[in-house]
């Protein structure tokens, strides 16, 4: 199997990953790194949202072989053992319910808010269409954005 | 799923001789469409060779000579982009509509023209624009309209090994302007329609008109009857009700999963006469 | 200080929120193998041999079984569905065959090589075809293998009360309608799956995506007495659950197909479905037509209402044909209303078979009702909201099923949803406003002989208090809910109670969580639990509280350590509060004592002890009688209203929702962030009811089974206001006053919106989801010179 070699969350990686796998597969499957789920595998409902250069990509449709040289930054790479400022939002807006689609949206979300620190909602809606949730409605998860918006410029969420 | 092997070529040259040397290879790009289909199982390559490696194709070039859009140019980047979205404004919105965030990152131009989807979101404005592609084979480089590169659903007249490599753009014409339109049952869907109008309107008359529809027959096509009905005539409500109806009798749809033949004629014709409206608004001779 | 109605966050957010809480798809169990179903390719047809020698020969197959080679497991409400089938398959999803292997690619190839012969027969598609006395039969026994000769489920619903001829002669307005509702997908974002892990002995550990473990344990007890395991048990693990939403209602044959694999191989199997299967293979919510028949008389009471419900029930029942038990509550008590037949019928048929889905029939029948009211109030040229006010439910009204309604928030719910619309202004053309009304059970929903939930309490040595609830967290919030309950009725802090991971060899007994029960139940047993645990404790302490407080007061004088002690040992003389110990009447520092040193002092003296409490609540509600629907089978009842602003683009056939408001009487607010959680997720579900979703399937097969043609809002579908009020009624038999809140938020939502729709353009849809297509048809109807 080809060695590939890439940045994962801020350190240089490398895995072992068959040429048909995806980049999703080489996390979960190669990695044991469970954070990034898999909600429908054909690019649909954005549970496998990583960061790929900084750009939020359905892990589930990336090639693995396609990783080389890139880096890729997952929900388990947001924060040092806490929680990042959107996680912690997310966390206290009720942006969270069962959890699944969770680590997506927030990476979702921080590539928003990495190029876009003060978003107004049609900017969030549009970063966060690629998301599906089942459980909140949208409504708490808007707020979490706006919240994590807020904290990131040290304002009071 | 049938395991397949994976290639990434960094120049043309060796891309085309992977893909000539390995059987059932296919070229992939940003694979938003190739990989579903082949998780889907209606396609089984034994080989992927990639083109996102591949130096040069992933530009965006504007000059006074019209717009060179490279094959790998990531919809995203096409969507944001500020002087193209000055210059083709129905491009950059039809690329905004496309698909997700995510998949705007991943998916390409090229990909999305190439696998020749009737509902291809790029393919209208691009038919609206005149566009050429510009395509990589043994006998070096050619050029064909983008209209005539589409053969039927799935199918394009590219020789087995050649490259689409760009879509190259005529510049826009001073007065022209354009608009599209794209129906959908949620905001994230496949299209089921959709409609691109580039027109050149003044004093109330269409000087000039090119109409494109898309996800109503087996290929994107223009809509030569109903643009005729337009040219050099005063733009009148009488005209526009002609004209949503012409262009609801020129389309070719089917009834499908996600909307009706009936729905699919409806909308064309509401789309074409909605686009004309905001183009005559624009240009200061609202109808 | 009160944690009930504060926004804690719930205590499995930050988990969820760093990628650590692990779903079924995420555990991994040593030497774990991969199940892979083989579902049927005919809607029916008889099985007539299955060979599996080319998948045995796929390198990693481990185990694989069919309907032919392992013991009949039978499973469902009625006893009709078996894990494998062997006679027949009846439905396109059928199990046939099963593979475990030790990578799922070998296990998906080694299914496609299993070769079936199937002999196909006449199948039935649609509800009329089914009931023609020629049809062929589905099921040609019942559950218990004797003949019958009807595709329909041997289950009557059928309600009579008042005077249904009187009130018809005494009716001077009379509308009727047939309203439908679509085959709709749960759409749960964690798909279906399960590990079943056998010991050597043959117990079974089960982690199961399940929302009623108890139930569960006691069907996989069955399957194991079946496969010769007679006295082994089952241990029901729930994991994080990616959403249920009612999936977990009942056992599912993936289940018992995993512990069938697991007890061939040996070995760990985790069956996982796909976003296809999910959607082709996992039971959606019923389909239904309501037809409909009210009046009102000169003054606008209601007189009477006519239902009659037809399902189409799929190959199969699961609990989910019990919905008629809850169609009654919008049937006879939804508004005032004198007289009322209803009656329903479910017929098999060889469609996918169907299941439970939040709501549980409610939505079906509040859609006729709130469509038709409208109806009516145009008919008698009485306003829509008026005629609503008119025969507005009150506190004390004992329904016509016999429901007795003790507090009611719905007077109050109409007013304020009419006034968020600003009822009666004049708008512009096109747009137009629609409110419509629930009523769901809000104190649990009897449908089971018990319908209990337990809580087990305990203390450790820190001041910690373990909960132990039989309740199932699926995303909804219970545990958030359980955590302020225990911290308010213990008194600690909410960082001192930890919900334990639901388990049946931990947890005591629960039902199951539906009917909107979990925290009204788990909270009730929670209180109870506390107060017992609250009484060990002050019945122990004035033992070791000399010494504590000896060790506080560091040479303060005897006489007032002495009056302190006094006042210890009186009755109600002391109090915990946050954790801490503290004597009433004494608000000396050295009075007080942290619980964690009391609870140590307790332990680790001669004659230790260690402190737990138990309780069981079971809620004052009766068993509905099952021939003529009446019951009083909720402790109390959860009201609402919801209204919107639609806008339709008569050109598109586009509905454009420019405002939802939704007022529920909720009881009492236990955490008001998991509740507007639980509303604003309700409703995003009742607008892809009303305008999107549909299981589309021909002939028995589904035609969309992925996010691609199975449409789901996005965040853009919700991009419009959404004012969410709640109205406070603090009902006696809530815990702290509240109601169940799960489910009502999806109830009236589609009538709601089809109101205002009718109000912005005048036409009337019957039947959901309501397309740009319809519109337009209808509209097309009005003006037969249109689109």
């Amino acid at each position: 199997m080809p060695r590939l070699s890439f940045t994962l969350n801020g350190a240089s990686a490398r895995a072992e990953a068959r040429d048909c796998d995806t980049l999703l597969d080489l996390l979960r499957e190669g990695l044991g790194m469970t954070g990034t789920k898999e909600g429908c595998g054909k690019g649909e409902c954005g549970a496998c949202t990583v960061l790929v250069d900084d750009r939020p990509v359905n892990a589930c449709l990336f090639p693995a072989p396609e990783v080389e040289g890139l880096a890729v930054r997952t929900i388990e790479g947001l924060a040092d053992g806490g929680l990042s400022p959107v996680q912690q939002a997310f966390v206290d807006q009720g942006g969270i319910q069962c959890g699944f689609c969770s680590p997506g949206m927030i990476l979702s979300a921080t590539a928003l808010l990495e190029r876009n620190p003060d978003p107004d909602d049609a900017a969030i809606r549009t970063a966060l269409a690629g998301n599906l949730c089942r459980c909140t409605g949208y409504a708490q998860i808007v707020a979490s954005v706006q919240a994590a918006a807020s904290a990131l410029q040290g304002g009071t969420p | 799923m049938r395991p397949y092997s994976y290639h990434r070529p960094t120049t043309l040259a060796e891309a085309r001789q992977l893909h000539g040397e390995l059987a059932g290879a296919r070229y992939v790009a940003g694979a938003t469409d190739l990989l579903v289909a082949i998780k889907s199982g209606r396609t089984e390559p034994a080989a992927l060779v990639s083109l996102r490696g591949v130096a040069g194709l992933d530009r965006i070039e504007l000059t006074p000579d019209g717009a060179v859009l490279g094959a790998t140019t990531r919809i995203a980047d096409l969507a944001t982009h500020a002087a193209l979205r000055a210059a083709y404004p129905e491009l950059a919105q039809a690329c905004a509509a496309l698909g997700t965030e995510q998949v705007r990152n991943q998916a390409t131009l090229g990909g999305n023209l190439a696998n020749a989807s009737p509902c291809a979101d790029t393919a209208p404005p691009l038919l609206v624009n005149e566009a050429r592609a510009r395509i990589a084979g043994d006998a070096g480089t050619r050029e064909l309209p983008l209209a005539d590169l589409f053969e039927g659903p799935g199918a394009v007249r590219l020789a087995p090994g050649e490259i689409l490599t760009a879509i190259v753009v005529p510049p826009p014409v001073e007065g022209w302007s354009g608009r599209q339109s794209k129906a959908r049952r949620v905001q994230v869907d496949v299209s089921l329609a959709s409609v691109a109008v580039r027109a050149c309107i003044s004093e109330g008359r269409c000087r000039g008109v090119r109409i494109a529809a898309g996800a109503v027959a087996p290929v994107p096509l223009r809509l030569a009857a109903t643009e005729a009905l337009l040219r050099d005539q005063s733009l009148s409500g009488a005209l526009l009700a002609e004209v949503r109806a012409s262009a609801a009798a020129e389309v070719r749809p089917i009834t499908d999963l996600r909307a009706t033949e009936r729905y699919r004629r409806h909308i064309v014709g509401v789309f074409v006469e909605r686009c004309l409206r905001a183009l005559a608004e624009e240009a200061g001779c609202p109808v | 200080m009160s944690w009930v109605g504060r926004p804690l966050p719930r205590p499995d957010a930050a988990a969820k929120a760093t990628g650590r809480a692990e779903y079924i798809g995420d555990l991994r169990r040593r030497g774990m193998l991969h199940g892979k179903i083989l579902f049927s390719e005919h809607a029916h047809a008889r099985i007539a041999h299955i060979d599996t020698t080319r998948a045995q020969r796929v390198p990693g197959v481990r185990a694989i079984v069919t309907g032919f080679d392992t013991p009949e497991l039978r499973f469902g409400f009625l006893g009709d569905n078996r894990a494998l089938k062997r006679d027949k398959v009846r439905q396109f999803r059928d199990e046939v065959a099963a593979v475990a292997a030790t990578d799922p690619d070998a296990a998906a190839e080694a299914v496609s090589l299993i070769d079936v012969t199937y002999e196909p027969l006449p199948a039935v598609f649609d509800i009329p075809s089914a009931q023609r006395p020629d049809a062929p039969l589905v099921h040609e026994t019942d559950g218990r293998g004797r003949p019958v000769s009807t595709n329909r489920l041997p289950l009557e619903y059928h309600h009579r009360s008042g005077d249904l001829d009187a009130a018809k002669r005494d009716s001077r307005w009379v509308v009727e309608g047939t309203f439908s509702t679509p085959l709709i997908q749960q759409s749960c974002m964690g798909t279906a799956g399960c590990i079943a892990e056998l010991d050597p002995s043959g117990n079974l550990t089960m982690w199961a995506k399940t929302q009623i473990p108890f139930l569960a344990q006691r069907d996989f007890n069955r399957a194991l007495a079946a496969m010769g395991l007679k006295g082994r048990n089952s241990r029901v693990i729930v994991p994080t659950l990616g959403g249920a939403f009612g999936t977990g209602l009942d056992t599912h044959a993936y289940e018992y197909i995993a512990i069938l694999l697991a007890w061939r191989s040996g070995c760990p199997v985790r069956m996982l479905y796909t976003r296809e299967e999910e959607f082709a293979c996992l039971s959606p919510r019923q389909s239904a037509t309501t037809r409909i028949a009210m009046g009102c008389d000169a003054e606008g009471h209601l007189t009477f209402r006519e239902v009659h419900v037809l399902q189409d029930n799929g190959a199969y029942a699961s609990w989910g044909a019990t919905f008629p038990t809850v169609m009654l509550l919008p049937a006879t008590s939804l508004y005032r209303v004198r007289a009322v037949r209803f009656d329903a019928d479910l017929v098999y048929t060889n469609n996918t078979y169907c299941q439970a889905m939040r709501g549980y029939g409610n939505p079906e029948v509040t859609w006729a009702i709130e469509s038709g009211l409208d109806e009516l109030a145009e008919e008698a040229g009485i306003d829509r909201l008026e005629l609503r006010r008119r025969n507005c439910t009150q506190p004390g009204d004992h329904t016509p099923m016999g429901l007795e309604i003790r507090s009611c928030g719905l007077a109050e719910c109409l007013d304020r949803t009419a006034r968020s619309l600003r009822w009666g202004e004049a708008r512009p053309a096109r747009r137009g406003i629609g409110l419509a009304s629930l009523i769901h059970v809000g104190g649990s929903g009897r449908i089971y002989r018990s319908d209990g939930s337990g809580v087990n309490l305990r203390f450790d040595d820190y001041g910690n208090v373990y909960v132990a609830s039989g309740g199932v967290e699926m995303g909804q919030g219970l545990h958030a809910a359980l955590t302020s309950a225990v911290a308010d009725s213990v008194g600690v802090l909410p960082d001192q109670v930890f919900v334990v991971p639901t388990d049946t060899s931990t947890c005591p007994w629960d039902v199951g969580t539906h009917a909107s029960r979990g925290a009204f139940v788990a909270c009730n047993a929670a209180i109870a639990a506390a107060a017992s645990l609250r009484a060990q404790l002050f019945a122990l302490l004035p033992e070791v509280l000399e010494g504590e407080l000896k060790r506080n007061l560091a040479g303060a004088p005897d006489d007032e350590l002495a009056a302190v002690l006094d006042a210890a040992r009186a009755p109600d003389g002391l109090d915990l509060r946050d954790g801490v110990v503290t004597i009433v009447g004494c608000d000396q520092d050295w009075a007080r004592v942290a619980l964690g040193r009391t609870l140590r002092a307790l332990h680790f003296r001669s004659g230790g002890t260690m402190l737990a409490a138990h309780a069981f609540y079971e809620p004052p509600s009766e068993l509905p009688d099952w021939n003529t629907g009446m019951g009083n089978l909720s402790a109390t009842y959860a009201f609402g209203t919801q209204g919107a602003e639609v806008e339709v683009d008569v050109d598109t056939g586009e509905v454009k929702v420019l405002k939802l408001v939704a007022v529920h009487d909720v009881g009492r607010v236990l955490n008001p962030t998991t509740l507007a959680g639980q509303c604003h997720g309700a409703l995003a579900q009742g607008l892809g009811y009303t305008l999107y979703e549909e299981v589309r399937t021909h002939q028995g097969r589904v035609l969309n089974p992925s996010f691609r043609d199975y449409k789901i809002p996005t965040i853009h579908e919700l991009g419009f206001e959404v004012d969410l009020q709640f109205v406070t009624t603090d009902d006696d038999r809530g815990p702290f006053g509240a109601k169940g809140v799960g489910e009502p938020g999806l109830v009236p939502t589609a009538p709601a919106i089809a109101n205002a729709i009718y109000d912005a353009v005048g036409v009337r849809i019957r039947d959901l989801p309501i397309t740009p297509q319809k519109v337009l048809d209808a509209l097309a109807m009005l003006r037969p010179t249109g689109p």
